[in-house]
């Protein structure tokens, strides 16, 4: 690997050159770098063909990396990729199932209980299951927002829509989520 | 809140809560462990095949702008 791209600690303009320049180990530190919150955005766009939604995209970047002018973060050039890819794999088919391993805590299981592990886990679950209830569109700009965090700017560039549209969306999709919500006798907490 | 009701007011209590709940999702993890390893196998193989086609796309772009030469050559004579 080229001395100026370190491995892991390369920022992704680097890591970007010196793929170009056939340095395939540093387009591999680029798909661990965005692996999860690609496979994540698959997962719930498209259900069980997250895995190839994920290769998809990355074999899809890898052969428009000459493209990736630097004019928005890579992260938000990827999931654009990953966006199309999820909505290609979808077609015309009905997502049936999210697979997502819920071992994983934000809490660490030192700190909770197996109970609240199990009750987290099975949170987690129904939220799936809840998510899966709303439009593809709706569904879309909730897991960019809210489960993965990216700004208005990013969703705008990631959908390929106006700033406003995106905002109108969002708006619609947390309300249809609540409704949803608020449709069964789990606990959610929510506000009346 | 209705359709029109502008973007960026507050989030409603309601609202709030949805995100938190959303936003336990982000710890979900992934599989896909050996997803690198399967994308980096595809490329081994594509890079090679892509750089042929390329080829073949240039030598056979460079044969076709050879006829069309000699064509128009041919014509204006």
């Amino acid at each position: 690997m080229s001395g100026v791209v370190e491995g892991m600690a390369a920022p992704d303009d680097a890591l970007v050159a010196a793929t170009l320049r056939g340095d395939l180990r540093a387009f591999e530190h680029l798909i661990e770098r965005h692996r999860d919150v690609v496979l994540r955005v698959g997962a719930r766009i498209a259900g069980d063909d997250a895995e190839d939604v994920a290769q998809d995209t990355f074999l899809r970047a890898y052969h428009r990396l000459a493209r990736w002018r630097g004019e928005a973060p890579f992260r938000t050039w990827l999931l654009r990729i990953a966006h199309n890819s999820a909505i290609d794999h979808v077609g015309a088919r009905q997502v049936e199932h999210v697979a997502l391993d819920e071992g994983v805590d934000e809490v660490p299981d030192g700190e909770r209980t197996p109970a609240e592990r199990l009750e987290a886990a099975e949170r987690r679950r129904r939220l799936d299951t809840k998510l899966k209830g709303l439009a593809p569109a709706h569904r879309t700009v909730l897991v960019l927002r809210d489960v993965e965090g990216l700004s208005y700017e990013e969703i705008a560039a990631v959908t390929n829509m106006p700033l406003g549209s995106v905002k109108a969306r969002l708006h619609r999709a947390r309300n249809e989520f609540i409704d949803l919500l608020q449709r069964n006798t789990y606990d959610w907490e929510l506000p009346r | 809140m209705s359709e029109g009701s502008p973007p960026d007011a507050p989030l409603t209590p309601a609202e709030e809560r949805a995100r938190a709940l959303l936003a336990e999702l982000r710890a979900s993890q992934p599989a896909g462990g050996q997803l690198a390893a399967s994308v980096t196998r595809a490329l081994r193989w594509q890079r090679p095949l892509r750089r042929a086609l390329e080829a073949v796309g240039v030598t056979s772009g460079g044969i076709l702008g050879g006829l069309a030469s000699a064509v128009r050559g041919t014509r204006r004579r």
